[in-house]
């Protein structure tokens, strides 16, 4: 699996919101898209998505394009932007990742039973399986989330802002689960603003700034003079775009 | 009782004609209401309940009493999708959208036939319906509309269940989510118009909130909630029509309110979500706190017989009439019993308290290591966090961390079984001069002297010789230089551990 992003350019109301973004994210590997607030992070993951509409640009995964291999990419959007007191339980919400593989009005087969309670397992929430969402903490929820992409069997993963709102001790116990999916073969993208956790786990940075300012490794990516362009960039212009 | 409920049945065709229509409305408005609900768009069904006035007057004009029921449908749909266009390309918000939609189709609705005065139309029925002058063929028409809308959800359910919660992932995984909401446009149209006879535009809104919210309270999965959201929609219809039977009212809002007084009652009563419930939880979570509190007060490493002093449960809880509250709580559950001068643990209290020992170890082991909280601080942050906690985020803590045994202090952790092993060493105070070891572990009762000992350099696994004993404390030596005085409560709290050559560590 990997996910190439090409020249990628996206405009929110006439205004560049990403310009020329490129980047190749390989399986087994972690990478992460690392800039301030307003840098366009979580817009190039919505873009690889087809979310929003890029001005410009090519996505592939495995050099085929999106609209093929739709069910391979995983999405799993910012907590915030999900309702958790919707009435569902944890194993409602991981059997959505089931959706591309069920046919109208058919019943679950085994499965798709099967695959739900191995991703439960995997993250480790089969005992929470009947749970009502909104009790879980914030790192189990994230976790749900990712339980949800595995059932959907998707090899690439795209994870916003999945650190946020949780404590760092949890934020350890999520990590580890990221990577030992990338181990296992997944090719894992997340967007996040906190440079400290990311470039601990990421095998790949990439630092944007409504342009990609570097990329490679943490250590020679997470340099002072990268990171005071990639933070600095955003003190010329103060508006935010999220 | 029985013939209550079928006499009017028998003796009135109009009656029998009337219930089923009730039903069948009460039935597809609740399903849809769970939809509109969950998606946070209650007032969908309203916006598009007051344009369908405007479609009733055109469709008059037009073609007369023939003309409604099409006049009335063709406008709901264009007032949803004109809703939804508007919202999607103007930066105007959706509930200011439907506000001004809904006003201005309903007004344009009222000049029309307050112009055209047309003679089939009363305005009070088409507000708030005439369930009992439903016809055969409104009927049929009703149950042809709700059989659809019914399959529609049952067969596209899950397409439903992913958009209205991840309308994100629907997308991503090229799911076409404008056709489900148009969709669902069209079926709210086909409902409110199908329940124009029977309660009318301005009640079917209620019908297509109040029983989805009343299920909401009650259930924790999306078809239960249409299950149980179904059943007060009819119930509400039945019992609704009932009532305007015996004792006169107007049938629309007999219904609607026996569908409030379900929503009031559930808002009370139900079992997890509602007021009450949340109320006896929060006081359980107080109980469940006074009483972890008090078991790991009484728990005794040493001597799991061992009775506290009343005193001293007094002088931790700063008084008697606490201490009697905390033990009326706990006395019963069998977790502590009374002997003479004290109280001790049951083998289920000491049970419990071990768990919450191991449980507040952990934690501070857990935040200590991951989150970098420093030593003196551990020990009120574990107090919180241990009565929050559940146990498989325990576990999973344990797993993270590699089943530690020891927590930052140096105190043993019991194991997930409850074995605990012995704590290592005696006090600093206990021993004589010129003893060389190792610290085994702190006390962590008092954060003054913690914070003290943190100052010193006292922490477990650290070198300590203890020089000679002077006036109310001792003078030893931390490490390999530094020589200082310690008070005797914090030698008192300071286990070492005999060790000639302390440096091996």
């Amino acid at each position: 699996m990997t996910l190439a992003v090409q020249d990628l350019t996206v405009t929110y109301r006439h205004r560049p919101a990403v310009h020329r973004v490129s980047f190749v994210a390989e399986s087994g590997s972690v990478t992460g898209i690392i800039g301030p607030n307003g840098a366009g992070k979580s817009t190039v993951l919505k873009a690889v998505v087809g979310l929003v509409k890029p001005e410009s640009g090519i996505v592939t995964v495995n050099g085929r394009p999106l609209s093929e291999v739709r069910r391979s990419v995983g999405y799993l959007p910012q907590r915030n932007e999900l309702d958790w007191d919707y009435p569902a339980q944890v194993r409602d919400v991981v059997g959505l990742g089931r959706y591309p593989y069920l046919r109208f009005g058919r019943r679950m087969s085994n499965t798709d039973q099967l695959a739900i309670a191995g991703a439960l397992d995997r993250v480790g929430l089969s005992e929470l399986a009947t749970r009502q969402i909104g009790e879980l903490s914030g790192g189990q929820q994230q976790r749900m989330l990712v339980a949800r992409a595995l059932a959907q069997e998707a090899s690439t993963l795209l994870l916003d802002e999945p650190f946020v709102g949780i404590d760092a001790a949890t934020m350890a116990m999520l990590s580890d689960l990221l990577v030992s999916l990338a181990a296992d073969g997944a090719c894992v993208v997340l967007v996040n603003h906190d440079l400290a956790a990311t470039s601990k786990i990421c095998d790949n940075a990439v630092l944007l700034n409504q342009r990609v300012i570097a990329q490679g490794p943490p250590s020679q990516v997470m340099t002072s003079t990268w990171l005071d362009e990639t933070y600095a960039a955003n003190l010329l212009d103060l508006e935010v775009w999220s | 009782m029985i013939d209550f409920l079928i006499d009017p049945l028998v003796q009135y065709g109009f009656m029998r004609i009337g219930l089923l229509a009730a039903v069948t409305v009460g039935l597809t408005s609740a399903v849809l209401s769970c939809l509109l609900v969950v998606r946070h768009q209650a007032l969908l069904g309203d916006a598009i309940s007051h344009a369908v006035l405007l479609g009733v007057a055109v469709g008059y004009l037009f073609a007369q009493t023939a003309g409604i029921f099409w006049g009335a449908l063709v406008v709901a749909v264009l007032s949803g999708m004109a809703i939804t266009y508007i919202e999607r390309h103007s930066p105007v918000k959706l509930d200011a959208v439907m506000g001004i939609i809904f006003t201005g189709t309903f007004a344009l609705g009222l000049a029309i036939i307050s112009i055209a005065k047309p003679p089939g139309i009363d305005l009070f029925h088409i507000l708030f319906g005439n369930v009992l002058g439903v016809s055969a063929d409104d009927l049929m028409l009703t149950v042809a509309s709700a059989v659809s809308v019914l399959a529609i959800v049952v067969v596209r359910f899950r397409a439903f269940h992913l958009w209205s919660f991840d309308p994100l992932l629907a997308r991503a995984l090229g799911m076409r989510v404008g056709l489900l909401e148009y969709l669902l446009i069209g079926m709210l149209s086909v409902t409110i118009v199908a329940a124009l006879q029977a309660v009318g535009l301005i009640l079917v809104i209620a019908m297509l909130i109040t029983p989805g919210a009343t299920a909401q309270l009650l259930t924790t999965r999306l078809r239960n909630m249409m299950l149980v959201a179904a059943l007060v929609g009819t119930t509400s219809a039945v019992s609704g029509l009932y009532l305007s039977f015996y004792i006169d009212v107007a049938s629309g809002p007999a219904i609607v309110l026996v569908a409030t007084a379900a929503f009031l009652t559930a808002l009370l009563f139900a079992p997890r979500r509602g007021v009450i419930a949340r109320a006896v939880q929060r006081r359980r979570l107080v109980l469940r706190v006074l009483t972890e509190d008090l078991l790991k007060k009484l728990y005794n490493a040493e001597d799991r017989h061992a009775v506290t002093p009343m005193d001293e449960i007094d002088d931790w809880l700063r008084s008697r009439s606490i201490t009697r509250r905390y033990l009326r709580f706990v006395v019963p559950r069998k977790l502590v019993t009374m002997e003479s001068g004290g109280a001790r643990l049951t083998s289920d209290g000491y049970e419990d308290a071990v768990r919450m020992v191991r449980t507040h170890r952990l934690i501070e082991r857990y935040i200590h290591d991951a989150d970098g909280i420093p030593i003196p601080e551990l020990h009120d942050i574990a107090e919180r966090l241990e009565h929050e906690i559940d146990p498989v985020g325990l576990r999973d803590i344990d797993r993270l961390l590699g089943a530690p045994t020891v927590d930052p202090h140096g105190h043993p952790i019991p194991s997930a079984s409850g074995q605990l092993h012995h704590i290592a060493g005696h006090p600093l105070s206990e021993q004589p001069p010129g003893v060389v070891g190792r610290v085994a572990m702190v006390g962590d009762d008092r954060n003054d002297l913690v914070e003290r000992m943190v100052e010193c350099g006292i922490l477990p696994d650290q070198a300590i010789t203890i020089i000679r004993p002077e006036g109310e404390g001792f003078i030893i030596r931390v490490g390999r230089d530094d020589v200082l005085y310690v008070e005797i409560e914090v030698a008192d709290r300071v286990y070492v551990i005999p060790d000639s050559n302390p440096f091996a560590l």
